[in-house]
């Protein structure tokens, strides 16, 4: 069959196939599917035929984006709804997070270790703080602490949610860098929580030498049950991330990355989500003037959630 | 063993193979560029307003930054085929790397990893990677299984008309491919000028048996007719 014919013969079959495809690619098609898979059958033929017969080039390019927007159409995934979601943050995120402990200590220690290092140290040599922290740094955290009045007489409701906005903005930022930086072996990861570290030890250890911790403690004791935790998960996913390609086990080292990215996912929804609501409790909570035996049974209590949701969440018979 | 190419070939479970066009880092970072452009136009009309808002719109403002540093490139992936507006300009569009459109999980996952190919500055781990992976993709790219290809254009029709020449046989047993090469020639010959299509046409001078630019290209012509109408 020559070419001209070829193409005379099928035209209307190509039409009526692209208007389904145009149908089809709405957000609610209007037509009945089942003609299609047929159709799409039908034309990934042709677009054999006219590649084995040599057909020109103008035949081909035509066949070869409707075959591709069909085969878009039947094999595209579709995107869920919030029940995953919902279910994954009944108890699947504590799973996550338990099955793969090794990984959630190693990253536990390297975040811990340097803070409360970090505060032993400067217990001994008091002048260190300047070393680590720089001078500016410093007279900020002094300022920002010197009296339990400085944090609440700032903190009206427009800057409470001005604070909100730069928790958001600032933590969830580096918590999600520290994800995606881990893809380079893990380092990304490592430094962030080895830096968060030795940089939040350092604020709590000088605070505590210059005898402002009882502004101190209280306002961090809240919050810092979430955001500790999620910047310790995010380390975590980094590192799941980092090591996969390093130990791929069974798998090409490609593959390994593939799977545990789409794996990570959970996590990074999990932290992203603690982080949103350590930036609720930080901006509209830890700064409340309320007396400092409050906010320690507060965070007393959200320190216990936390434990209580990782440790026991999610559990099955099996477990 | 493949030649070296920008074309990737995808097999469809139907046995049928479709190409797309894979964009190396050139257009990738020129696309970059328009929507940091894009991002700190909007940055800069936002401010105005939230400005008289005192902390309450420094504090949106900084929502907005938040959602526009994370969220701009995975909304319009997943809302926009695939492509962000400075993608759209150069034609580009993300697909995952079986040739489907884009899914969330993949959207986020290359997004994400921006802050692995940033490293150590200036996405040059992402360039590096571009070049070693073989399918110009960078780590996020490798980790959410995408690619980054040309759209297809959209309308094709009126590509396959031959200039209307009286069908020549040839003497000669020609290959599928010499075929092709001939069809392709006489399709494309009207979009060229004069001295062009002569040019081109002077190569096959044992093929026509002729000198004369222009005798050449009606020859080719006339054979492009023969070829695809009337065996």
């Amino acid at each position: 069959m020559s070419q001209a014919s070829f193409v005379r013969k099928n035209e209307k079959l190509w039409r009526d196939y692209e208007a389904l495809l145009d149908e089809f690619e709405k957000d609610y098609p209007s037509v009945p599917a089942e003609r299609f898979p047929a159709m799409y059958r039908t034309l990934c033929q042709h677009l054999s035929i006219a590649r084995h017969r040599g057909y020109s080039a103008a035949v081909v390019d035509r066949l070869n984006p409707l075959v591709e927007r069909g085969h878009a159409l039947l094999y595209g995934s579709r995107t869920g709804r919030w029940q995953p979601i919902l279910e994954y943050i009944r108890g699947g995120f504590a799973r996550d997070v338990r099955k793969d402990w090794p990984l959630l200590l190693l990253a536990t220690f390297i975040f811990a270790g340097p803070f409360l290092g970090m505060m032993a140290w400067l217990e001994l040599q008091p002048e260190w703080a300047y070393h680590v922290l720089g001078d500016d740094m410093i007279s900020q955290m002094e300022a920002m602490y010197a009296s339990s009045d400085a944090i609440q007489d700032e903190r009206e409701a427009d800057s409470n949610f001005m604070m909100f906005g730069f928790y958001i903005y600032n933590n969830v930022g580096i918590a999600l860098r520290t994800f995606g930086s881990g893809a380079v072996a893990g380092l990304g990861a490592l430094f962030a929580l080895f830096y968060n570290g030795v940089i939040l030890g350092a604020v709590s250890g000088h605070l505590n030498n210059v005898g402002l911790s009882h502004n101190f403690w209280p306002f961090v004791i809240g919050h810092g049950s979430f955001e500790l935790t999620a910047i310790v998960l995010a380390g975590m996913a980094g590192l799941k991330l980092g090591f996969a390609p390093i130990w791929p086990g069974r798998k090409s080292r490609l593959q390994a990355l593939k799977d545990t990215a789409r794996d990570s996912l959970g996590l990074v929804t999990g932290f992203f989500l603690m982080l949103v609501i350590a930036a609720f409790i930080e901006g509209f909570w830890s700064a409340q003037p309320t007396s400092d035996d409050v906010k320690y049974i507060v965070g007393a209590g959200l320190w216990a959630v936390v434990f209580l949701y990782f440790g026991f969440a999610g559990r099955t018979a099996n477990d | 063993m493949q030649q070296l190419d920008t074309i990737q070939t995808i097999e469809t479970p139907e046995g049928v193979e479709f190409e797309v066009h894979l964009a190396g880092p050139i257009p990738r970072i020129m696309a970059f560029g328009v929507d940091v452009g894009i991002r700190l136009v909007v940055y800069t009309i936002m401010f105005i307003p939230l400005a008289f808002l005192d902390e309450l719109g420094m504090g949106l403002f900084l929502l907005l930054m938040f959602v526009m540093e994370w969220g701009y490139p995975i909304y319009f992936e997943m809302y926009r085929d695939g492509a962000t507006p400075g993608k759209k300009m150069f034609g580009l569009q993300v697909a995952n790397a079986d040739g489907t459109p884009i899914n969330w999980k993949g959207s986020v996952l290359r997004n994400l990893l921006r802050a692995a190919d940033f490293l150590p500055v200036g996405y040059a781990l992402g360039i590096v990677m571009m070049a070693a992976s073989g399918r110009f993709q960078r780590l996020g790219d490798l980790a959410g299984d995408t690619v980054v290809c040309f759209r297809q254009p959209d309308d094709l029709t009126g590509a396959g008309e031959l200039p209307d020449v009286d069908p020549v046989t040839s003497g000669e047993q020609l290959t599928i491919e010499e075929q092709k090469a001939i069809v392709q020639f006489a399709e494309r010959s009207k979009r060229w000028n004069y001295t062009r299509n002569a040019e081109l046409a002077r190569l096959l001078e044992d093929l026509t048996g002729t000198k004369d630019g222009q005798g050449a290209v009606r020859h080719l012509q006339g054979l492009a007719n023969w070829i695809t109408k009337g065996r």
